[in-house]
């Protein structure tokens, strides 16, 4: 009925879209690369990359010429870059291409950051799995709250919550078990809190989200001063690697890959294929997508909007609750005022990214945690580019990923609308 | 197909006409529209066609199709196919285009907007209705919220109301313009609810309304045309003897005219308004009813008519259907009481909370040590004062620590003030915090590189450079928004992080301060800071800048055309193209005032404070959720920023001195109590619910719609 319907039926070629917005960002890294590789690296320069266990001499070692490696790899993204303009291309192919591009920067970003040095493969692995865990649980979060139409901004306050709620419980009660679960609720109540201004209320659904976001500082902050700093007991430690006492563990290479995680690793590894699963193969999933995309017709076909949004924001909130837990009661082993630092809003981004599709998302996560991995390696290892760079650029793929999602029907249609019935 | 044409190029012969949705005898504006053209055809001996627009996604294909057959000038009808038609007019400037309840922005040398002065219409037959009416209730069918339907209603009001000031008014805005059993059922409540006069004002709905009232026996009113010949059938249909008359836009009229312009070669692209004074809109003749209507009210109605055409009555309605306050006194009625009140009841029951949390923390404690109830009341009782006394004393309680809190709210102000003016263009600027790091970056950068100059240069050159920083900055997510459409608030988001990467690298590497040993620029000379105003206490000249700058925004807002113009952005995107404002360019340019005013925060931080004067990795930090609150609790007005950001700079300052009184209770308490006010302004239902006030029925300003915008 308004003038919007009328505009998004025009057939009109606009510039921005996904694979033009990709293609240029391909074309503006390969530039970076070549003009990098023939100025700053010297052609005798070998990049050393190994694979085996950590602080032992890896068995397998590669080796290449540094400055050749960065040529091929800027020219083959230049092509990827030409052909996303040049060509119309369909979304499996931008997807294909997006897949071989990143490969392709992560590469690149190795093979430089090992110019002179030798960069240990496993532990970059490893690192980029365990930091993009809690982008990976606040991507979810994010995915199944605005699969069903309720946009969540405020992931961030509530794994800050939850971590610290979760390890006070673990501090009092001395069971590391339960402060999970403490976690997990934390989180849900939070989400809680956002369900009901957003949907009973009918609150605008960011303003909603920054208060959640506000709260969770002054919520964990109190909780630190009051109960945390003076706490009678001892600090209970950190989650246990989950395969240490098994064969697994010992595995060479793969062990180290695959079974030498903490928990919160793992569930993150087993809830994106299970909420992609629930999402896109369950009655559930179908109810929460055509709540998402059409409320009004879900309700007339007999679905309860108001449950499917509330049950779906308040899970959502437990899985961030598990991210929560990661960061106090899995990697640091106690609460720091503001200590989930912005991984909230990554994961905001990685949802984005992966067009709201938790495959989709969980590889942007990836990408992210590669990113953090990579900017430790930069920082340690004093690389030319400066760290800071490196820990800019998911942030500056989102903004391309967003410019070009537009005119495509990718986020659920009804995403922050409130709902009311007739 | 163009051999057939002798006339020059240049006068065009053949006309079309696509129609907004429905048919060209629908009985209302379409018809019209047919109507005029087929009057200037037979006139001027045209070769004239039409299609009927059947869903509103042919409407492109259907002018397409006509240009392509080679008509020279189109007509397309309807507010819905404006936007359409001025994109394909882009691309075709050698065919003319007519185009009805809408203004084509900018203006194009090919397209001519129709505007119609519906308040005045809706004025006249408001007034008729305010003399007839007996039970003083009248009743409006409106159609889907679109200004020419906005402002028939309003100035049906407004003339009601004009002629006799105990009427009321029942309305109601239907979404569709073609459901007349709709328009029936609100009808029979209108009349249940003691309406004897109803006005339809929207299309099938509003007719079908009317049709079902007139069998009742109410009054009734019709719209764009005159409905006895329309919908009573030209006086055939059960009730016609009830229609007083009509509020009728001349569309016939209109085209014409645009048509003879085009015939003589006097084309030319601008937007006209159709209005009393040009006998662009008027009442129908009373038919049946002539006899019913008192000698006296004609005369009146003529009066209120003559008046309408010279200027001596306006209708109280702007050209988008917004409303024009005219007095004092209208100002201050308009003022929203209840609304202050549920402010002041927010911040209320969220230091009650607080100091609930308080009580508990301590009590919990108190027994957990085995004290009894009676030992830990009173304790807990003491408490709670001794933190809240010391929040205050902090504050407020000595010219020190008021001074001090001044100090405190200078940022608060400046960045509150960028978010309010992102709000009210409609946008959420999460962004405030990288625009401020950005903005200090830039100033300091010419604070302590340039030397030499006077301090009344030096000065406002850093100011400057740090507010064009933070424009561009602040305008980025601004231009993405406009020409992508990608949601300003993800964009903002990244964009902090940016920022503060980006100063991050640049305090520890090409700026730092070598002979520092802290990640600090060098200082700013002396010429490039801010005078203090009070060497004691620390408080700078940023302070009375800030105060400077909420006027300027507010006259900027409510007293200049941009402003105006980013406020109707802001209440109605639709409503504002349709009045001939770009979106896209308000979007841009509220981000860029929204980024300069956060940079001027970041820039007062840096030259504005003894403790400062050099740019550290991590200055500021929360600045961006803080000053969301504090736009958020003044309700987005410049004027309710300072007292808003005043309460911002009392809790943060007077923290520390709670935090001494109230041994173990963390300054987080004052986060929390931030935010529990944020909520209860953002849910205010509760705070009504709480306090049983009666409930607000107007909706909110909507920033969520999706990341895609």
């Amino acid at each position: 009925m308004s003038a919007t319907t009328a505009t998004s039926t025009v057939k009109t070629t606009r510039f921005w879209t996904r694979a033009h917005g990709f293609g240029i960002f391909y074309l503006t890294v390969a530039l970076i690369t070549l003009v990098a590789a023939l100025t700053r690296v010297s052609p005798d320069t070998i990049s050393r990359l190994g694979l085996g266990v950590i602080g032992q001499p890896p068995p397998v070692r590669i080796s290449f010429p540094t400055q050749l490696s960065l040529v091929i790899i800027g020219v083959l993204l230049g092509l990827a870059g030409l052909y996303s303009l040049v060509r119309p291309i369909g979304e499996r192919e931008v997807n294909v291409l997006l897949g071989f591009s990143f490969g392709m920067i992560v590469l690149a970003a190795l093979v430089a950051a090992a110019a002179d040095k030798s960069i240990d493969m496993v532990g970059m692995i490893k690192d980029s799995l365990r930091l993009a865990t809690p982008i990976t649980l606040g991507m979810l979060a994010g995915v199944m709250c605005e699969r069903c139409a309720v946009v969540n901004i405020a992931i961030e306050g509530m794994m800050l919550a939850a971590a610290a709620v979760g390890y006070m419980a673990s501090l009092y009660t001395q069971n590391m078990w339960i402060g999970l679960l403490v976690a997990v609720l934390a989180g849900g109540v939070m989400a809680a809190l956002h369900a009901v201004l957003s949907i009973r209320f009918m609150v605008d659904q960011i303003i909603s989200g920054t208060v959640i976001n506000i709260l969770a500082v002054g919520v964990s902050g109190y909780i630190r001063t009051a109960f945390l700093l003076k706490n009678p007991f001892g600090a209970p430690g950190l989650f246990p690697y989950v395969f240490q006492k098994t064969p697994l563990w010992d595995i060479p290479i793969l062990g180290a890959i695959l079974f030498q995680y903490q928990p919160m690793v793992y569930a993150a590894m087993i809830l994106v294929p299970v909420v992609w699963f629930v999402l896109f193969r369950t009655p559930w999933g179908l109810r929460t997508r055509a709540v998402g995309e059409h409320p009004r017709a879900a309700d007339t076909l007999g679905i309860n909007v108001f449950k499917v949004r509330y049950v779906n924001v308040i899970l959502a909130g437990c899985i961030a609750g598990l991210g929560g837990a990661w960061f106090s009661l899995e990697t640091v082993g106690h609460f720091d005022d503001l200590m989930t630092n912005g991984r909230g809003f990554i994961a905001l981004a990685a949802m984005i990214f992966g067009n709201w599709n938790p495959i989709g998302g969980a590889l942007g996560a990836l990408l992210f945690g590669f990113a953090d991995a990579l900017n430790f390696k930069f920082q340690i290892l004093e690389v030319g580019v400066p760290y800071q760079f490196i820990g800019m650029l998911p942030f500056i793929l989102t903004m391309i990923a967003v410019a070009g999602i537009i005119g495509k029907t990718t986020p659920p249609a009804a995403d922050g609308e409130p709902y009311q019935k007739q | 197909m163009q051999s057939r044409n002798t006339a020059p190029v240049s006068v065009p012969v053949r006309i079309g006409l696509v129609t907004d949705v429905g048919k060209i005898d629908d009985g209302t504006f379409n018809q019209y529209a047919y109507e005029g053209m087929t009057r200037a055809a037979e006139e001027f001996r045209l070769e004239t066609t039409y299609i009927e627009t059947a869903r509103p996604d042919d409407g492109a294909d259907n002018i397409l199709t006509l240009i392509e057959q080679g008509y020279q000038v189109i007509i397309t009808v309807g507010q819905m196919l404006g936007e359409v038609t001025e994109r394909i007019a882009t691309d075709h400037p050698d065919v003319n285009f007519v185009t009805i309840d809408f203004a084509p922005y900018p203006v194009l040398p090919n397209v001519m907007g129709l505007l119609f002065a519906e308040d005045q219409a809706g004025f006249l037959a408001g007034a008729l209705a305010g003399y007839m009416t007996q039970s003083n209730v009248l009743g409006v069918i409106a159609g889907d919220r679109i200004p020419p339907v906005i402002k028939f209603r309003k100035g049906f009001t407004n003339g009601a109301k004009h002629v006799n000031s105990k009427v009321r008014v029942l309305s109601e805005h239907v979404k569709s313009f073609t459901d007349p059993e709709k328009g029936r059922v609100m009808a029979q409540s209108f009349i249940e609810q003691g309406a004897d006069v109803i006005f339809g004002a929207g299309g099938e709905t509003g007719s079908g309304g009317i049709r079902g009232a007139a069998e009742q026996g109410a009054w009734v009113i019709g719209v764009d045309q005159d409905e006895w010949v329309t919908t009573f059938e030209d006086g055939q249909a059960p009730g016609s003897d009830r229609l007083l008359s009509s509020a009728i836009k001349r569309v016939d009229n209109a085209v014409y005219a645009a048509i003879r312009r085009a015939v003589e070669g006097q084309f030319v692209g601008e937007t006209a308004t159709f209005e009393a004074g040009n006998e662009g809109i008027g009442l129908a003749t009373y038919h049946a009813a002539e006899s019913a209507i008192p000698e006296e009210v004609k005369g009146r109605i003529d009066e209120i008519a003559a008046g309408l055409r010279s200027g001596t009555v306006t209708t109280g309605v702007g050209p988008s259907g917004e409303d024009v306050a005219e007095t004092l006194w209208d100002r201050i009625k308009s003022w929203r009481w209840s609304e202050l009140a549920v402010l002041a009841l927010a911040v209320f029951t969220a230091v009650l909370i607080g100091a609930a949390i308080i009580w508990v923390t301590r009590a919990s404690e108190l027994r957990g040590a085995g004290e009894t109830w009676g030992q830990v009341i009173p304790q807990a009782n003491r408490l709670v004062l001794a933190a809240y006394g010391g929040l205050f004393e902090g504050a407020i309680g000595s010219p020190k620590a008021l001074v001090t809190t001044l100090t405190y709210c200078t940022p608060y102000i400046l960045a509150g003030l960028a978010v309010a003016l992102g709000f009210q263009c409609g946008l959420f600027n999460i962004g405030a915090e990288g625009q401020l790091y950005i903005g200090a970056l830039a100033a300091t950068f010419v604070g302590f590189t340039v030397t030499g100059l006077p301090t009344y240069i030096h000065l406002p050159l850093a100011i400057a450079a740090g507010m064009l920083a933070g424009a561009v900055w602040g305008a980025i997510p601004g231009l993405l928004k406009a020409t992508t459409g990608a949601h300003e608030v993800i964009n903002t988001i990244m964009m902090n992080y940016i920022a503060v990467k980006t100063v991050d690298y640049l305090v520890k590497n090409p700026l730092k301060d070598p002979t520092a040993s802290l990640d600090r620029t060098p200082f700013v000379a002396e010429s490039a800071r801010y005078p203090l105003l009070s060497t004691q206490y620390g408080l700078h000249m940023g302070f009375l800048l800030a105060l400077v700058t909420i006027v300027f925004v507010w006259w900027f807002l409510f007293k200049t055309t941009w402003g105006f113009e980013i406020r109707t952005v802001g209440a109605n995107p639709s409503a504002a193209q349709y009045a001939g404002m770009s979106v896209s360019r308000n979007f841009v340019l509220a981000m860029g005032l929204s980024g300069a005013l956060a940079g001027l925060a970041g820039i007062g931080i840096v030259l504005g404070r003894p403790s400062e004067y050099a740019l550290k990795a991590a200055f500021s930090s929360g600045f961006g959720f803080d000053s969301i609150a504090v736009a958020l609790l003044a309700k987005s007005h410049p004027f309710g920023i300072f007292p808003a950001a005043f309460l911002w700079g009392a809790l943060r300052n007077g923290a520390g001195l709670m935090q001494v009184r109230a041994q173990g209770i963390s300054i987080d308490l004052v986060s929390i109590i931030q935010a529990l006010v944020i909520m209860f302004i953002a849910a205010d239902q509760i705070i009504r619910w709480l306090y049983r006030m009666r409930a607000r029925r107007e909706a909110m300003v909507v920033f969520t719609r999706g990341w895609g915008g």
